[in-house]
Order: C-alpha cells, then structure tokens, then sequence
C-alpha cells in the first residue's frame, strides 16, 4: 500500500499517446531521465521484475509517462526492457528514447529542398503541414525563433537529424518544448537564474528547497578542448562556396588557393567594366593557367567590390577573361588565382594563433546552379553555417560536469545559461587533481535527474562555456547512426 | 500495544503466547538527505515534510510452556508451523490491539507481515519451559484498523458534502465507488476539503457512466474501472497530485459534485496508523 508521500508513478500510453489500463506503474523504484541539447533524451525506470501492471501492461513500444509531484517529467517510448537479477531483488530496467525520438520515424524522403523558406514554414508549416519537417510527425511549434530565410536540401535523413542539421547549420539549437510533442528551435541561452553553487554547510533553509538555488557536491572536469577553429574553409555541395553571397556585411574573406600560396599579382591601371585583357605586374601573368577561376578586388575581402572571372588567355603583362571584367578596378586590386573564400575570428587568432579548418556542409547547395538567385540564397546559407561554426569553435570548450547536484529547478532546460560558483577541488579520471575558483555563467548542455526511491532527487549537470553539445556521448548514437546511414556506411 | 497473534485473519490464525511474552519493534521515519560538496550538515529531500516510515521488523518472544518434553516439543512444533511454515499465498498479517482495549475486532489493528526467522534453542536444566523468538518483517511500516470502514449513502439532487473519519494517526488512501442511478453520468469530483498541509486531494471523472453501472476509484490500488471497463484514462487529479485520494487523521470533509445529482456514493478505507 502507498502513502500519501509517495512520490511518482508513470502513466502507461499507446503509440498514440491514450492513457490505458487501470491506472499507473505505483510500484517504481528508481526514475532516471536525461535531457541533452539537440539530441534526443533517454529516460528508465525501475520497477519490481514481478510487478504484475508492468507485466500485463507494458510493452514495447508503448509509452511511459512518468509524473512527479512537481508536474510531469517526461514521456517516453518503451525500447528496452531488461530483467536484471540482482540477488533477492529481480528488477525490470525499462528504457527508451524521449518522445524526440517519435522523429526517427519518419524521414525527409529523397530530395526534400526549402529554398530560400522562411525557418518557421521550414519546420513547422502553417498548419504542420506534411511539406515541413515536423509534417505528419504529430509534433507542433514549440518556440521557432523569427530567423528569416532557409536554404536546405535533404536526402534520406530522419526528420530528427534533418532538424539537428539545420539547428546546427545555423548556430541554433533544438529541443522539446515545455509541453509533449512541441519543439523549440532557436538560439536559447538566456538566463534561467538559477545558481548552482557548493555550499559551506546544508542551512535549513536550503533544505526547504529554495527555489533558483541548487547545490554540487562534486564538479568534474568533462571535456577541455585545445579543439579550436577561427579560421574555416566552407564547402557546401558538389563544392560549392561563398563566392555569391550577397550579405554585404559578410565576414568572408578570399585567399589564392593553388599551391601552397597560389599566383597573386595586381592590376597596373584604371580599368572600367567590360575591360579585356587586364594589365597586371609585369612577368607575373603567366603564372596563371588558362581555364582556371581568378578573383579579381580592391583587397582580398569580399566585401569590396570584386569578381569571379575565368581565365581564357595569359601573356608576361596581361590576363584575358573569357568576358571581360564586370566591375570597374583599380590600380593596385588584387588579382587571385583559384580563389578560395573563408571566415575568419581575428581575436580568437590573437589569442590561440591562427587555427584553420575546412568545412563540409553537405545539405547546403544551390537548388538550380544555373540561377543566380539560387546560388545567392545558397551562398548565404553556407556563410551563415559556417558563421556559427566558427561562433562556436572559436574559443577553447571547457565543461564541467556536476554531480550529486540536488534542488535542481524543475523548469530548468538545456540550452539555458546558469550561474556556477564553485571553489574546491575537482575530479578528472576518479581523483582529485585541483583546486578551481569558478564564479561564471554557463551553457546546459545536458541534465540528468535520478529520483530514487527513497525519494532522494539528484541530478548531474553537464554545463560548458560555448553553446554546443559535448562530444563523445553515447547520446549521438540516434544521430551518428542517422547521419551512417545517410552516407551509405550501413 | 501487545501484538497477539499471526495469520491470515485474526480467527484463523496462531495466537502467541503470553508467558514471558516480550515484544520488540521499534517504528521509524527514513531520513532522506545527502552530504553536499563535503559540508557540514546534510540537504534534506522532504524540506519541511516528514520522512516516509520505516519498514518494521517486529521480534515476538514468549516462553513455551508443557507437562512434558513432548508437550512443549508439540507446542514448539505447532507455532513453527504457523509461522515460519505459513504459506505465503495467504498474505499474513501481525495483529495487534492496545492493551486496554481487549480483543474487540473494531479496535484491533494489523501490518502485512513476514515471518522470517523462528529461534527456539534447547537449554540444559530447562525441562518443561523452552523460549521462543520468531523474527517478522513488516514492509509497510504502517498498521491498520482490521474492522474496514465504510460510508454508503444515496444523494438526490445538489454538490453533497460528507464527513468520513480516519480513527488513526496517519492518511490513510481511500476508496470511493460512485452508482448513477436513472440517467447517465457525465461527470464527477470527489474532493476532500479538509486542509491537513498541502494541497488538498480531489480527483475527477469526465467518462460517461451509465444508470446502475458502478464506478470505481480504488485510491488504495491505483485502480480506476467504469463497471468492468478499465477507465485510468478518464480520471483527472489534482495539480502534483500522485496519489488518488486520502483522508487526513479525524475528520475530513468529503465533497462529490456530479451530474447527475442522483447517485449512490460508497467508500471504504481502513483507518490507518504509524505505531
């Protein structure tokens, strides 16, 4: 018989999400559920290997909905269902993905394109339409950030990893929404005000669960990574770059790309549109190979006036152009061979050196090449992808894993920033190696809430300085699994 | 409080003896709390609400008593039997009254128990006497009037409010069964107003329930059936609320809002204490 204490049961739900039955799991001895940033959740429970509910009951398959006092914790889809005999006490581990993982069941299909579609209409539709990528998932709006205009294409990706792609394309973040089956997309990272702190001694009054205020009992270092990246080479598909972008406040910037440097050379007069051959450094246009790309502009930025020409003839004082050139130049513009076109974090060079990588973005490509209008919505994308990757790349990734955090806010959400202050020693591969000082805000990258059945809440907290998703986690598994199968390795 | 005897009901069961008779049981609150970051002091889960109860273990010890060694091996023999040897399938319980009160059914109490070791060693120069101490466990941690409460009354017309009384000294769950009568019943609240820290518990019912077709909310089994229908899905609680419905100890102020306003109302719950 249960108390008036007792402190959760779990609803048990169809596919389709109808309570059935007689009435819940009571009999639950331990709840453990874990929230990641654009990744889906998982969530387990405990309950006695004889309970004769779960056993006439649950399945797999069908759902849990597992309630607290404080409100409902999470919903989830029954995947595993271990029997696990530990001595007198035969227990049943029920386990499965979060209802984000309802989004593994349905793909994108082949050749699924937004061109240049506002990001609401993208994910959500007007009316979830089954043309967006919640369509038919049962899934609403959440909250879908006021982006403006995507260009995407997709091919044979789970609408889970077709959402992850385009959040992370774009800098932005998925989760599920404060409600079942709504999703939020957007930047997140404001602040919850909520403050994890260790604490000097356990007051009464913490006890009585100030609200906002939770408290570690061990930090432990997760991931410090020397992985950093300010200056990126993008590539979309089939190669295809930034040289249309037309945002003119673009941070692109353009380098020769043959050979360790590529030829270079500068123009040696005025000349007006429509100008063929163009004069150039004396004895320095025969280092250009007719049929190849030239960029020709006022510096190597992109965002003076410049072109993209092909190169149809060379002499020792000139470069022809199979049309001539487009814009008016000046004395002194630069001439590029095989131009390639990056973005780049100057601070982030001033304080690690220059650190470059080149980028693949695969969904990202014009929908008709032939068009211009076409390459340019493309040619946007990719700066604004690569933009966020250099956003969060740029500065060494440092997170820290909380343990034994107890009185964690109910309402607190991955994606959000918290207040940690922490002064003592921290863990790193099970011992003690030093002292830290941290008094910061910080990203929630992951959240795991363990209720036992003492009734006992405690969560770990996975935080981190940049807004991205730890690596190494077994949570990518859904995803990279995703993202194999896409590419055609299983 | 003297816990008398062992078995399925208190008629049919072993009666312990009462010769040198010792109980020894102690009853506890689990404290919940956690050690933070190596500070003094703990964080306590419950804040300012009391710890769940302790299951009980309960050793009962007595002196066996015959005219002859086969009298008190028979004896010994006996209460093995109905202890340690007593089929599980019958759910056994402890039995208890308050010394005062005698043996009267409406004042016993028992505790779901296990029998779990039975000692009854021989000892030199103890010919016609041999002591015994039988080992239970309790795992509820709570005891409970054996007589079953019960409310049944029939309501004609408005919200009808109602005083059902808990005689222990802890919540105790309640079952409530509702019967429309001539017309179908589209919906129905059972509340219990009286405040006893918290939130009140109430639950509602927005299934259709038929003339003559009983529905039944068992608080105690977390089992909801509209007649034979399983019908969980129909029931609403309260904001936070895990449990279905309880009465606070004494009196508690039931209220049933329906439509229709005819209706039979039962309900039955076991008083309920923390000894």
């Amino acid at each position: 018989m249960s108390t008036h204490q007792q402190r959760f049961v779990a609803d048990i739900l169809d596919a389709s999400g109808n309570i059935v039955g007689p009435g819940p799991l009571f009999e639950i001895l331990s709840v453990e559920v874990t929230e990641e940033l654009d990744r889906g959740g998982q969530v387990a429970i405990v309950t006695p290997a004889t309970d004769e509910r779960v056993i006439d009951w649950v399945a797999t398959n069908r759902k849990l909905r597992v309630r607290v006092r404080e409100g409902t914790m999470a919903t989830f889809i029954v995947q595993n269902m271990d029997y696990v005999g530990s001595g007198k006490t035969p227990t049943l581990r029920i386990s499965g993905p979060d209802l984000l993982g309802e989004l593994l069941y349905l793909t994108t299909g082949y050749n699924r394109t937004y061109n240049n579609l506002d990001l609401r209409t993208a994910v959500v539709g007007t009316t979830a339409t089954s043309t967006s990528l919640l369509g038919g998932t049962g899934w609403t709006q959440g909250t879908v950030e006021n982006y403006g205009n995507v260009t995407i294409e997709y091919d044979a990706q789970t609408r889970l990893a077709a959402l992850i792609t385009l959040a992370e394309q774009l800098g932005r973040h998925i989760r599920q929404g404060s409600t079942e089956q709504t999703l939020d997309f957007g930047l997140f990272g404001s602040s919850s005000g909520c403050r994890i702190t260790n604490v000097h001694h356990a007051l009464l009054r913490q006890s009585s669960k100030e609200a906002k205020l939770a408290y570690v009992a061990q930090a432990q270092i997760g991931t410090i990574s020397a992985d950093i990246e300010n200056r990126i080479l993008p590539l979309g598909k089939s190669k295809f770059d930034m040289r249309d972008a037309t945002n003119a406040s673009a941070n692109i910037k353009v380098r020769a790309g043959q050979g360790p440097l590529g030829a270079t050379t500068l123009i040696t007069a005025n000349i007006g549109p429509g100008t063929n051959p163009i004069p150039v450094t004396a004895g320095t246009g025969t280092n250009f190979t007719v049929g190849e790309e030239i960029w020709i502009g006022v510096s190597a930025t992109w965002t003076t006036a410049h072109e993209v020409a092909t190169v149809q003839n060379v002499a020792a004082n000139s470069i022809t152009l199979t049309a001539g050139t487009a814009v008016a130049h000046s004395i002194g513009d630069n001439v590029l061979q095989r131009p390639q076109f990056y973005v780049e974090d100057t601070a982030s060079q001033a304080s690690y050196g220059v650190r470059e990588n080149t980028a693949q973005f695969n969904w990202i490509g014009p929908i008709d090449a032939t068009i211009l209008a076409d390459r340019q919505q493309a040619a946007d994308m990719l700066y604004a992808a690569v933009n966020a990757r250099l956003t969060r790349h740029s500065e060494s990734y440092r997170s820290y894993i909380l343990s034994q955090v107890v009185n964690l806010p109910y309402d607190l959400r991955v994606g959000e920033k918290v207040r940690l202050t922490y002064r003592g020693n921290v863990k790193a591969w099970g011992e003690n190696v030093f002292f830290i000082d941290i008094d910061d805000e910080f990203y929630v990258i992951k959240i795991t809430r363990k209720f036992a059945a003492t009734g006992a809440e405690t969560a770990s907290v996975a935080v981190a300085n940049v807004s991205r998703p730890t690596p190494n986690n077994t949570n990518l598994v859904l995803y990279n699994l995703d993202t194999l199968r896409w590419v055609g390795l299983s | 409080m003297i816990i008398a005897r062992y078995g399925a009901t208190w008629v049919s069961s072993y009666t312990f003896g009462t010769y040198q008779a010792a109980d020894n049981w102690q009853a506890q609150l689990l404290p919940v709390t956690q050690q933070v970051g190596g500070a003094g002091g703990v964080f306590d889960f419950f804040g300012d609400e009391q710890y769940p109860p302790a299951p009980l273990s309960v050793t009962k010890a007595f002196t066996v008593r015959g005219s002859d060694y086969n009298d008190v091996d028979d004896e010994i023999d006996a209460a093995r039997a109905w202890t340690l040897g007593y089929p599980s399938s019958y759910e056994p319980k402890l039995f208890a009254h308050n010394r005062g009160d005698g043996a009267t059914a409406a004042t016993r109490i028992y505790t779901p128990a296990k029998c779990i070791a039975f000692k009854a060693n021989e000892m030199t120069g103890k010919y016609l006497t041999q002591r015994v101490e039988i080992k239970f466990y309790c795992p509820d941690g709570l005891w409970y009037g054996e007589t079953e409460q019960l409310y049944d009354h029939t309501f004609s017309s408005g919200a009808n409010t109602f005083t059902l009384t808990n005689a222990g000294n802890y919540p105790a769950l309640v079952n409530v069964w509702i019967t429309p009568y001539t017309t179908n019943m589209t919906s129905c609240k059972v509340e219990n107003l009286t405040y006893g820290g918290g939130a009140n518990p109430e639950w509602t019912f927005t299934g259709t329930v038929l003339p003559s077709v009983t529905l039944r909310v068992n608080a105690c089994t977390y089992h909801c059936a509209n007649g034979f229908v399983e019908a969980y899905a129909d029931l609403t609680l309260g904001t936070g609320q895990i449990p279905w419905l309880w009465l606070w100890p004494g009196n508690n102020s039931i209220r049933v809002t329906a439509n229709p306003t005819s209706y039979r109302v039962y309900a039955y719950w076991n008083d309920t204490y923390l000894k």
